[in-house]
């Protein structure tokens, strides 16, 4: 038991010595605050955007109306003109 | 001729194999199988399989083929892993593809990208107190931060030579998020969180997207400049991509240069994993540690979500807590199908991804301060 604590102290002593505790609060503090930073920086740029519209409006992006296209494709009137051929020729025959 | 034939044998890799490197062997064919069979990170997982093999397949040193061999094909390639070079590039090729939108329609979710970096600074302080030293210990706690090319990138600048332990560490666990993560999410949530439902996000405006990615690099560099080398290439990717004229460029980006840096980086890491520089006793404890590392990551998220509820209006899923690992998307998407099986209707996707690429920058972040920290 007192060897289990001696090894426990032992290496407590390595975090303590490689300012473990200090580093880890510090870098979870400024990774957190360069996030939280760059959060109200995203919360505002729509408040800063609403100003910057007023004289520079952002242009609007008008989408030209394709035409439609066919739903009948020239593979399927082929297909209809071809069926349609040996039908009559079928028909000829008889 | 029969010493000739002697001799020759003697130069063959059977003379000279060892049961390390029939044991690296194995674990390479273990991560191409896991990346065929089971499609486990297989854009990653492949390479650095095959690398194994090839890094552990030994040859007469004097003929320099391996990695670590001056002048050879593998070590000119493995200089860019050695020199940082390799995971900026990818994070141009990750910025150029990543839509930032759903974070910037929801910015608090920031935060939960940023609380399971705890996982970073937690790792740390187990792997000072198993012994590593500070500069190691550094290198091995962006583990935690769950982004291979910031764990290689910090690794080869802090602990190069850990870089193979620890680059294989960080892509075995990404690998392994779907399996690690939901234990510890349903542990740390009621039924009646896991089913809470979030607003749709936002349509985010085409300035606001062109906008972030310079004032999220000058925030990000001014407050850390150690973290410059990865944002500023992950913001000018996605610069890139958002200004819509340079579209050619960001194309390039987020494909073909992307993945030939993939190819090279995975393969080199795995080719570095020769028996004798990774089967040491300090290996098993960066495994132990990177495990520890996830598990913390995704605790710290999931329990950041919770404390977020208490004070807000709008209820977050703290499932979504879980994706502030920067697995990109696997973290997001484990998040989704565990809220799916909770409530079918649930679609936690588009919310999860906030946090997830968040968790991207807040590793970055992480990694440029503990590298400002432990430069010599």
């Amino acid at each position: 038991m007192q060897s289990v604590a001696i090894s426990f102290l032992t290496c407590w002593q390595r975090v303590i010595d490689g300012n473990g505790i200090p580093v880890a609060i510090m870098g979870m503090l400024i990774v957190f605050a360069s996030l939280a930073v760059i959060s109200i920086m995203i919360a505002a740029i729509p408040h800063i955007l609403v100003v910057v519209n007023k004289y520079f409006p952002e242009p609007v992006v008008v989408q030209k109306k394709t035409a439609k296209k066919d739903s009948i494709t020239d593979d399927i009137i082929a297909a209809i003109g071809t069926a349609l051929f040996h039908s009559f020729q079928a028909s000829e025959s008889k | 001729m029969t010493d000739m034939l002697i001799s020759f044998f003697g130069t063959t890799g059977f003379a000279q194999l060892t049961v390390g490197n029939i044991v690296m062997i194995l674990v390479g064919l273990t991560f191409i199988f896991l990346a065929i069979t089971k499609n486990y990170e297989p854009l990653l997982l492949l390479p650095i399989g095959f690398g194994a093999i090839i890094g552990n397949i030994p040859s007469i040193p004097s003929m320099g083929i391996g990695v670590y061999d001056e002048g050879s094909v593998f070590g000119y390639l493995y200089w860019g892993v050695r020199s940082g070079i390799y995971p900026p590039l990818i994070f141009l090729g990750i910025g150029a593809m990543t839509d930032f939108s759903t974070m910037l329609s929801n910015p608090k979710l920031i935060l939960l990208g940023a609380a399971a970096q705890a996982g970073i600074f937690i790792t740390l302080i187990g792997a000072l107190y198993l012994g590593f030293t500070p500069a190691e210990a550094g290198a091995i706690g962006i583990i935690g931060g769950a982004d291979g090319p910031t764990a290689i990138f910090l690794s080869s600048k802090l602990a190069p030579h850990l870089l193979g332990a620890i680059a294989i560490a960080a892509y075995s666990y990404m690998g392994l998020v779907p399996v690690i993560q939901p234990p510890i999410m349903k542990l740390l949530t009621t039924k009646k969180e896991r089913l809470i439902k979030m607003k749709p996000p936002r349509t985010v405006s085409k300035r606001e997207k062109i906008l972030f990615p310079i004032f999220g690099l000058l925030v990000c560099a001014l407050i850390v400049p150690g973290s410059l080398s990865l944002l500023g290439m992950l913001f000018f990717g996605n610069l890139l991509k958002e200004s819509f004229v340079t579209e050619r460029l960001a194309e390039t980006a987020r494909t073909a240069m992307v993945d030939i840096v993939t190819i090279i980086l995975g393969f080199t890491v795995g080719a570095s994993t020769q028996a004798q520089t990774f089967l040491t006793p300090q290996s098993l404890g960066i495994f132990a540690l990177g495990a520890t590392s996830f598990a913390v990551a995704t605790a710290a998220g999931v329990i950041f979500a919770k404390i977020m509820n208490l004070f807000s209006k709008n209820k977050v899923n703290p499932l979504i807590g879980a994706a502030g690992v920067s697995a990109v998307p696997d973290s997001a998407r484990v998040a989704q199908i565990e809220g799916l099986k909770e409530d079918p209707t649930n679609h936690l996707l588009m919310h999860a991804m906030a946090p997830n690429v968040a968790g991207v920058i807040g590793s970055a972040v992480a990694a440029g301060l503990l590298w400002s920290i432990f430069v010599k």
